[in-house]
């Protein structure tokens, strides 16, 4: 799998600190990537300098092969969408014209006016997020969920080749989170390069093909779920201690309690609940 | 005999001269109240600084206004140098212990009160209005010190130099004439400078617009008016200001192009003196351009 | 399906009209008394009686003025509205006029501007650059209104005091008393030579303020998203800075500093055009020149021999507004 965007040892400093030590992470089309890491790891940090929005003071960025630095932004976002973290607008646009604003990258010159393909590559991202029927409704009136979506929306209207998400799924009910991720993970299905960086490492294992674990600013781990999300990873990372099982073929794991709290049984994995085929 | 003759002389003699003496002294009692003139005059206000710089010996004057100074407020500006400039203030009034003070009505009330207050006799003396005004100014300074032959003579002085310099035939033909000052202000009726502009043979075109005192003449009336002499009070060194920049308008340049120009400062005709007749020449002669020019009907 | 915004065309060109109004109302107006007939022949005659010297060398300046400084202040109003995503920002406010007032002041009182024409806007468009530059400074980006108001404060009262100072030092005896004149504004006594001193500076500053508009729209997805979608945020705050330094710099040099036309035109037009910001721009610019000339043609209505300052009839206007602003504001955060 080729990749389309790819950090390579990246190292970024932030406020007087090394907040990425020698990062490489690769974000193929068709792939949806997982950044999983504690507070203050570097993952929102990460994700940045893959859109070209901080600069590595060593390594680079490379989109197809060329490094970032030398392409033109507008080339850049053309083919990299990046959806920030709690983002919203500032005021309150339709929905239709938040949307538009990820056709951006594709407009030339001064002219604020739409082209047929806009349209289209609107009304395609409206219908990929299930938000035609809040077209014409003002983006701050909506709920978090559909805000969310709305926001995805307009990362998708560029037609994008690689989706950054940070955090997308924060905030969101239950409904909204697995809606979101199927989304994304739809979008990887179809081609797209899809980077998320998460929270939810019950989600992170269900959804993600790979997932990335960082901690304080280095990658210590790189591959599917189940090589990542060990027992003694989450330990050493996290300091927690998960459940872990299989549901219809794929893993769960949930985070259950902290090492400093521990029964002996816990230790030894005893006593924890069998898991059967979760019924439809 | 000779000896009885001699003792009537005596007496006769030294009765004279009883008598003589009485009548001295007599004369010398009542006439307390017409005393020495003052000798230390301070004034403060730039028409009794002029005035009194005309009229009174230099030993005699303490202290003139600053304005005095300047050739373009004052036609006696070399010999005020001599003197103590004062600026007004309290303090360097009392320090130079005068027995006179000169003021205006409108120099500052609170100096003029205090003054007063301390036994210091202050005279003063209105802006002039008119021609009759400054004449009357003339004479209460000249009396305030104690030279009233002086100030007549003044007045005459005057009176013959405005009738060489009133033109010719000046009540047949009165051409308008505006006066523009820094800020777009024209004096009216109770200027000064509008009986001098009627002296000289001119209409006052803030008189004919019913302006009394220094008013503002909005540039557009000005123009439209188009007044065949246009007068100019202000240096062309002043420094800048908004007020200043106003009279360098486009508008009024093209207006100076079509009219004849004359340029009056304050120094001959703010305040009644000789200075007042050239004034009065030099509007006169604007007034024979504006009549020699083409479009003579204004 | 999709809709572009259709009715942004036929408002602006309703605003368009609306100035071509308030323009030909403001050339009809004056102390002269003038028939519009003879205002209109008085306007493209080659003569040079006096109805063409007061229509095209006293009406045809203030107009010209009224309408292009009214078009950049309500034009940088909403820019910086947009880009600092705060209804509160304009260039009254936050002290740019002020700072403008005070340097072209300094060019004017002390001669360097008889010497050297274009040293007056030059002083008003040095003194607004350093304050865009001193707020950006103070407030950052993305500023919280109390801070961004307090910066503009501190701005604007060290400015008035300098100018006050710098007033009083002056050599001119008229000086002290156009203090007035400077904070509050006035088009009385323009010439065409004023026109000519600011007016190219107006349309530079305008037109690189209306070229940072796709990037205010998307600023409102915030600056990571706007970078993002190929921005490059540097240059706009560059071209924002320089822009309205130069705008508003020399448009305050020859008018005087005046208020509010860029905090109550943007606010008021905002809703009608869907709230965009790139769309906000040229409307701005339209209803601030529609604003300002009628206010120019009010001051010379109501006290047409000592006029009123221009800066008294936008405050008259603006204060109130900003008062029901900080009444809104209250009970949204109540």
């Amino acid at each position: 799998m080729s990749a389309i965007l790819s950090a390579d040892g990246v190292t970024v400093h932030l406020g007087g600190r090394r907040a990425l030590d020698r990062v490489d992470l690769d974000v193929g089309p068709g792939g949806l990537v997982g950044l999983i890491g504690p507070n203050g790891a570097g993952k929102t940090t990460l994700l940045r300098t893959l859109a070209g929005l901080l600069r590595p003071e060593a390594g680079a960025v490379t989109l197809d092969g060329t490094p970032v630095r030398r392409l033109r932004p507008a080339h850049v976002a053309a083919r990299v969408a990046y959806l920030p973290q709690g983002g919203g607008s500032a005021w309150p646009l339709p929905v239709r014209e938040v949307v538009a604003l990820g056709r951006a990258p594709h407009r030339r010159g001064w002219t604020t006016a739409w082209t047929a393909a806009d349209r289209a590559a609107v009304d395609s991202a409206l219908a990929a997020t299930g938000t035609q029927h809040l077209a014409d409704r003002q983006v701050t009136t909506l709920s978090g969920g559909e805000r969310a979506r709305v926001l995805l929306a307009r990362a998708l209207a560029g037609e994008p080749d690689v989706l950054l998400a940070d955090e997308p799924v924060s905030g969101l009910d239950p409904y909204h989170r697995l809606e979101v991720m199927t989304h994304l993970q739809t979008l990887a299905g179809a081609g797209h390069g899809v980077a998320v960086v998460l929270h939810d490492l019950t989600l992170a294992g269900r959804f993600c093909d790979r997932l990335v674990l960082l901690d304080g600013g280095r990658a210590v781990a790189d591959g599917p779920p189940g090589a990542v999300l060990t027992r003694r990873r989450l330990a050493g990372v996290y300091g927690v201690r998960a459940l872990h099982g299989r549901v219809a073929g794929e893993p769960v794991v949930v985070p259950w309690a902290r090492c400093a709290d521990e029964t002996p049984a816990a230790d030894r994995g005893e006593g924890w609940p069998a898991w059967a085929e979760v019924a439809e | 005999m000779r000896r009885h003759l001699h003792a009537e002389r005596h007496i006769r003699r030294t009765g004279t001269r009883l008598a003589a003496g009485a009548l001295v002294l007599a004369c010398a009692l009542l006439a307390g109240p017409v005393a020495a003139r003052p000798s230390n005059v301070v004034s403060l206000n730039i028409c009794t600084d002029q005035l009194a710089i005309q009229l009174l010996e230099p030993d005699r004057i303490a202290s003139v206004s600053f304005l005095a100074a300047d050739p373009h407020y004052s036609v006696v500006a070399d010999k005020a140098e001599q003197f103590h400039l004062n600026r007004g203030r309290a303090e360097a009034i009392l320090r130079l212990d005068p027995d006179l003070v000169l003021a205006g009505t409108y120099t500052s009330p609170a100096t003029v009160r205090l003054l007063r207050r301390l036994g210091y006799e202050v005279v003063q003396v209105p802006p002039p209005r008119d021609l009759a005004a400054a004449r009357e100014q003339i004479r209460t300074v000249a009396d305030a010190l104690g030279v009233p032959d002086r100030g007549e003579r003044l007045i005459a002085r005057i009176d013959r130099r405005l009738a060489r310099a009133a033109p010719e035939g000046s009540h047949a033909r009165r051409p308008v004439a505006a006066v523009y000052e820094a800020n777009g202000v024209t004096p009216g009726r109770g200027e000064l400078a509008h009986a001098v502009l009627h002296a000289a043979g001119l209409r006052n075109l803030a008189a004919r617009r019913g302006l009394r005192n220094l008013a503002p003449l909005p540039l557009e009336a000005l123009v439209m008016a188009d007044p065949a002499v246009l007068v100019f009070v202000s240096r062309r060194d002043a420094p800048p200001s908004q007020a200043q920049n106003l009279l360098a308008h486009p508008a009024l340049a093209a207006l100076k192009q079509r009219a004849a120009v004359a340029v009056v400062p304050p120094a001959l005709w703010s305040c009644g003196g000789p200075q007042l007749a050239r004034a009065v020449e030099r509007l006169a002669q604007a007034r024979a351009r504006a009549l020699a020019a083409p479009e003579a009907t204004r | 399906m999709i809709a572009a915004a259709p009715r942004l065309p036929v408002f602006a060109a309703a605003l368009g009209a609306l100035t071509l109004l308030a323009a030909v109302g403001s050339m009809l107006v004056g102390p002269a008394g003038l028939a519009p007939q003879a205002v209109l022949r008085g306007l493209f005659t080659a003569d040079a009686d006096t109805v063409a010297l007061v229509v095209q060398q006293i009406r045809l300046p203030r107009t010209v003025l009224a309408a292009g400084i009214g078009a950049v202040l309500g034009l940088s109003g909403a820019a910086l509205q947009g880009y600092l995503r705060n209804p509160l920002a304009e260039p009254g406010l936050i002290g740019v006029t002020g700072a403008a007032a005070l340097g072209a002041v300094l060019m004017l009182y002390t001669g360097a501007s008889q010497s050297f024409a274009l040293a007056l806007p030059a002083g008003g468009m040095v003194g607004a650059m350093l304050a865009v530059l001193l707020v950006l400074l103070l407030a950052g980006r993305a500023a919280d209104t109390l801070t961004l108001i307090l910066a503009g404060v501190a701005v604007t009262s060290f400015a008035s005091a300098l100018t006050s100072l710098a007033l009083n030092l002056a050599p001119s005896p008229f000086a002290a008393l156009e203090i007035v004149f400077w904070l509050l504004g006035s088009l009385s006594g323009r010439s065409l030579e004023h026109v000519a001193l600011a007016l190219p500076f107006m349309l530079v500053g305008g037109a690189l303020i209306v070229s940072t508009a796709r990037a205010l729209d998307a600023l409102a997805l915030g600056e990571d998203a706007a970078q993002s979608l190929g921005f490059r945020l540097g240059a706009v705050r560059w071209r924002l800075v320089l822009g309205t330094a130069l705008a508003v710099g020399a448009a305050t040099a020859v008018a005087g500093a005046i208020g509010f036309v860029g905090l109550v035109v943007p606010h008021v037009l905002r809703p009608l055009v869907g709230h965009k910001p790139s769309a906000l721009l040229p409307v701005s610019a339209l209803g601030g020149a529609v604003l300002l000339l009628l206010a120019d043609i009010l001051v010379r209505v109501i006290t047409p021999a000592q006029e009123l300052k221009l800066g008294v009839v936008t405050a008259l206007i603006g204060a109130p507004f900003f008062f029901t602003l900080v009444i809104k504001s209250r009970r949204r955060l109540a």
